[in-house]
């Protein structure tokens, strides 16, 4: 067993050598190939659209990558081939064109490479590029509040963004919030909030994005609010046993609608409601707080029965916002 | 830490600290097959980090990334090759009886038998050894088995005291970073992109602080 194991080390021992050396000896990376194609949201190729990716290096400082940047524009297909070569077979890539909102941060990684190459060969990388419809003003805001007290239902006024009074200066409770509160410490707590909304047929409809915030398209959500499919009750905890990880329900990729202040005719259909939208998901802190903190990212808009959610980010109706309450994206 | 507050800046698109995405089990042959860490032409950069913890204890030197000794290194004992270093499956791992493993640690502090930089912590004065170099044996013989705080939030500091810079305190972006597709908060762009981009994040450590008083 020993000779072998020696036999190992001996390899080990070269191609530790073999790769050290490739570190102070950069120019000799595998080279990739990947063609990427632009689509419009129909799934047609954009022609003549603006590619960029990115290839990574080692800094020569040996501490994170730079990129070997690539551009392109599209041909009649919506594909731009591109090669350069790459130490870690990670590319990026993404696109921009006016009139569409900018898809960027895309990532693809290849896993091996040979003679040189990066494999598998030249594969098609996809970009959705979404047009830039018809957006509206809208109260859009990062909420990041404290909730006034434990124990009970506070109304939360989506359009002032702020508690009912006396909690805050809200006139309307969109969202009625009850936070429910064991805190030894925090390694060691259970904190359950309940949402439930004043009207009937208001509420949050869920919907999925699995693409992280910071990659993909500006525009996350679609356009318009759905009609149907709202919850009128939304329950969300976050908690904690001495020893264990801390568990909370709120999910990355979660994301919702909403319909508020909801007036019913005597048949008991929608007369008038306001639609919004909430990037992310409701999450809690209640280790900064004796009740708690409730964040999440908040789009109304005030029209009535108008369920566009495409905010046009040049017409916040919110103000007297400061930078981290200001969301960016549309 | 009296009335210290902590908070965590950290980025979501950190590459440095990036999460590494192949198999965490790569076997010590695997080393030169061109689709692990040590295949890679250059393994710094994205995923060092992670490359770090991974191949603690199975590399045969403590040049760049990785370790010699602990860590994910096991013993020759338990090779289900006479001939090779192999390691046993989950069901064969699951038969070791207790004794075998007081024995024989399955992950010893050595990998390679021929050369070991802790023999002491194997004497009569393990444990004083143990004590006197902790931080050391920690760092190159004890794998982590979660995420860098650099690229993740700590949910025990509750969400109002972690911040994801990549997020949060972009203001635009390098146009020599964007048009490659990307505008990610790399490793060190607190310090590498200039602060007309990141004020923000300044600022919040200056108001978090009470610096501005």
């Amino acid at each position: 067993m020993k000779h072998h194991i020696t036999h190992l080390l001996s390899f080990a021992a070269m191609f530790a050598c073999a790769y050290t050396a490739s570190i102070f000896a950069q120019e000799h990376y595998p080279t990739a190939t990947v063609t990427i194609q632009v689509v419009g949201e129909d799934g047609n190729p954009l022609v003549g659209f603006n590619v960029g990716s990115g290839f990574e290096i080692p800094n020569k400082n040996g501490v994170g990558t730079s990129a070997i940047g690539a551009q392109g524009v599209t041909n009649k297909e919506g594909r731009v081939t591109i090669t350069r070569p790459t130490a870690n077979g990670f590319v990026y890539y993404g696109s921009w064109a006016e009139g569409y909102y900018r898809t960027s941060n895309l990532t693809y990684q290849f896993k091996a490479h040979k003679d040189g190459q990066w494999t598998p060969s030249n594969p098609t990388l996809r970009v959705v590029l979404k047009r830039v419809g018809d957006p509206v003003p809208m109260y859009a805001r990062k909420v990041a509040t404290e909730i006034p007290a434990v124990d009970q239902v506070i109304g939360f006024d989506l359009m002032i963004g702020d508690w009912v009074i006396p909690h805050g200066k809200g006139l309307r409770g969109d969202l009625l919030c009850k936070v429910v509160r064991r805190f030894v410490n925090w390694k060691d707590h259970d904190v359950a909030l309940e949402i439930t909304f004043p009207n009937e047929k208001d509420g949050l409809a869920p919907i999925i994005e699995k693409t992280p915030p910071t990659r993909g398209s500006e525009l996350r959500l679609p356009r318009t609010a759905p009609e149907d499919g709202y919850r009128n009750k939304l329950a969300t905890a976050i908690r904690r046993q001495p020893g264990g990880p801390s568990n909370e329900d709120a999910k990355t990729e979660m994301n919702y609608f909403f319909r508020v202040r909801t007036v019913l005719d005597e048949k008991g259909d929608i007369k008038s409601a306001l639609y919004g939208k909430m990037h992310g998901d409701i999450r809690l802190d209640p280790i900064n707080s004796k009740t708690s903190f409730i964040i999440f990212d908040s789009y109304l808009n005030p029209t009535p029965n108008d369920r566009n959610v495409e905010w046009d980010r040049s017409r916040n109706l919110a103000t007297g916002l400061s930078d981290e309450q200001r969301p960016s994206a549309p | 830490m009296g009335e210290t507050q902590i908070f965590n800046f950290y980025s979501s698109g950190e590459e440095v600290l990036d999460a590494h995405p192949q198999a965490d089990d790569p076997d010590v042959l695997a080393i030169g097959n061109g689709t692990t860490p040590l295949g890679n032409p250059n393994p710094l950069g994205r995923y060092a980090w992670a490359l770090q913890e991974k191949l603690k204890g199975r590399t045969s030197n403590d040049w760049v990334l990785g370790s010699h000794s602990g860590g994910w290194g096991f013993s020759s004992a338990y090779s289900t090759n006479p001939n090779f270093l192999m390691v046993p499956s989950p069901s064969q791992t699951a038969a070791i009886t207790d004794a075998q493993l007081r024995a024989e640690p399955f992950f010893r502090a050595k990998t390679f038998q021929t050369v070991d930089l802790d023999p002491a912590l194997f004497g009569n004065q393990g444990t004083q050894y143990a004590h006197d170099n902790r931080a050391m044996l920690l760092a190159r013989a004890f794998p982590v088995r979660t995420l860098p705080i650099g690229a993740n939030a700590v949910a025990a500091l509750g969400s109002q005291s972690n911040f994801d810079m990549n997020q949060l305190f972009k203001s635009g972006w390098p146009q020599s970073r964007r048009v490659e597709g990307r505008d990610d908060w790399f490793h060190s762009d607190m310090r590498e992109v200039a602060y007309t981009y990141i004020f923000k994040m300044f600022d919040k450590i200056v108001n978090l602080g009470g610096l501005n008083r």
